[in-house]
């Protein structure tokens, strides 16, 4: 027979089976490795999921209290630390962990969120190489984000200084750990922007844990250096540190002294690069020169200048010739001519009046030479002049002889 | 004291590699090449000149009395 009193209600059993799990102080602090499935989360907050081993199961809540400090976003088939005390779910009559530390198995919490956030990052494209900005090679004013106090901005003033003086350094200090880090961070990335502050960004802090760098892995900061005009230079930790903003950003240094050495030109490079400009220049210089003077050795070679009589002397050999030239051609033409005239002279010899006179004619003329050449004429005439072969004498004019008698025509 | 001493050093610097490279080219007339060598000589004395005189220029961002940010001079005390 079963004994009314030894009869619990469900409620009492679960609180008394509550109790049992309650008081045992193994439990109350339990971490136990397994594998996430089932993994729900409600618009509660709260996250509800199931821990897998090869045999077993076990159902696990976390709150969302404790899940606000998750890093990184619990997924089906990861491998868990979970850590939190085993109670009994009175409704549901099943006992269940209620999880208060979510770590991921094997890397860190950190790492899981990092390596998570990069991922969704460079899905977005803010990491594009195509998106990175040319950083000048003059930088003019140079800003720099960081803590103002600590090793790290004094190794990157002493080594700007050292190297590129003429720079302008602005800084922009922020908190670079904590939880206002980020933030801080992001806002003066986009101040600087806003204000076109500089036209070279350098953002970082010295070397820390992987929590005191864990700002430069933080979204808002990814963001700001993404979306800045002015190319940025990451400078976070030490040489093995990499974070989101190192991805993001224009250029990665390993240091805040290498973004020092990055961001500016070395001005023992550049006063080398000047004296060797200087010396491109003289034998620039000296090269011209030189072929300036050949090519006037080169005319003064030339013969008109080496030796100018020889033109004069060539000119007179010219001149000479061409004045033999003329002579000869002159004597040519007098010849000629001559022969032509002996040969007219002949003619008009043949016709001379002299030759008729020679053969025993006469002209005759009056007293002032009029030559009269017929009787009638002579006839009116006191004298008259008759010119033979050799000479002339005067006649005078008596009357007429014979008016039949005609002197016969020559 | 030149307000960006930076700019113009690039701007020497930029003219004096235009000048060499003008030169080089063989081109210009003799004249012309000796102006360009006393330009080009003139702008490497004043960059080198720019650079024995810099010194580091460094300024803090702070908040004003009236909130906007304003620029002081900062001290970089930290011992080396």
């Amino acid at each position: 027979m079963i004994n009314e009193q030894q009869i619990f209600s469900v409620t009492q059993l679960n609180n008394l089976i509550k109790a049992a799990f309650d008081n045992v102080p193994a439990l109350q602090n339990v971490c136990v490795r397994g594998e996430i499935s089932n993994y729900k989360l409600y618009s509660s907050g709260h996250h509800y999921f199931t821990l897998k081993d090869a045999e077993g199961s076990l159902r696990c809540v976390m709150f969302k209290g404790n899940a606000m400090s998750l890093r990184f976003k619990p997924q089906n088939g990861m491998s868990v630390l979970a850590v939190g005390k085993v109670s009994v779910f009175l409704r549901d009559g099943a006992y269940q962990l209620y999880c208060s530390r979510l770590i991921p198995d094997g890397a860190g919490d950190l790492q899981m969120a990092f390596d998570q956030r990069k991922q969704r990052l460079f899905e977005e494209g803010l990491f594009d190489q195509a998106h990175k900005k040319t950083l000048p090679n003059y930088p003019h004013r140079i800003g720099v984000v960081t803590s103002p106090a600590g090793a790290a901005v004094h190794d990157m003033l002493r080594i700007l200084g050292k190297r590129y003086p003429l720079t302008k350094v602005i800084l922009l200090p922020v908190r670079v750990q904590g939880e206002a880090a980020a933030g801080e961070i992001a806002r003066a990335i986009a101040y600087a922007n806003r204000e076109a502050l500089c036209d070279l960004l350098i953002v970082g802090r010295g070397g820390g844990s992987v929590e005191d760098l864990w700002a430069f892995n933080e979204e808002p900061v990814a963001r700001a250096i993404y979306a800045s005009e002015i190319p940025v230079i990451s400078a976070v930790g030490h040489e093995p540190d990499v974070t989101i903003s190192d991805f993001v950003a224009d250029l990665r240094a390993a240091t805040p002294s290498n973004a020092a050495e990055l961001a500016v030109p070395d001005q023992e490079e550049l006063r080398a690069q000047l004296s060797a400009l200087q010396k491109q220049l003289a034998a620039a210089l000296q090269r011209k020169a030189q072929l300036a003077r050949s090519r006037l050795d080169a005319l003064r070679s030339s013969p008109a200048l080496k030796d100018p009589e020889t033109l004069i002397r060539d000119r007179r050999q010219y001149l000479d010739v061409a004045l033999h030239e003329l002579v000869n051609a002159q004597n040519n033409l007098v010849h000629t001519q001559r022969n032509e005239l002996t040969r007219l002279a002949a003619s008009l010899d043949a016709m001379s009046p002299l030759k008729v006179l020679s053969r025993g004619y006469a002209t005759v003329a009056d007293e002032q030479g009029s030559l009269v050449t017929s009787a009638a004429a002579a006839l009116g005439k006191e004298s008259l002049l008759i010119s033979f072969r050799d000479g002339t004498v005067r006649t005078a004019v008596e009357g007429e002889h014979n008016a039949e008698t005609k002197i016969q025509n020559l | 004291m030149p307000k960006q001493k930076s700019k113009t050093f690039e701007a020497n610097m930029t003219r004096l590699e235009e000048i060499v490279r003008r030169l080089e080219d063989g081109s210009v007339p003799l004249e012309e090449a000796m102006q360009l060598f006393q330009e080009g000589t003139a702008l490497a004395g004043n960059c080198g000149k720019l650079l024995d005189e810099a010194e580091l220029e460094i300024v803090k961002l702070t908040k004003g009395s009236d909130g906007s940010l304003q620029e002081v001079p900062f001290a970089d005390d930290e011992p080396s």
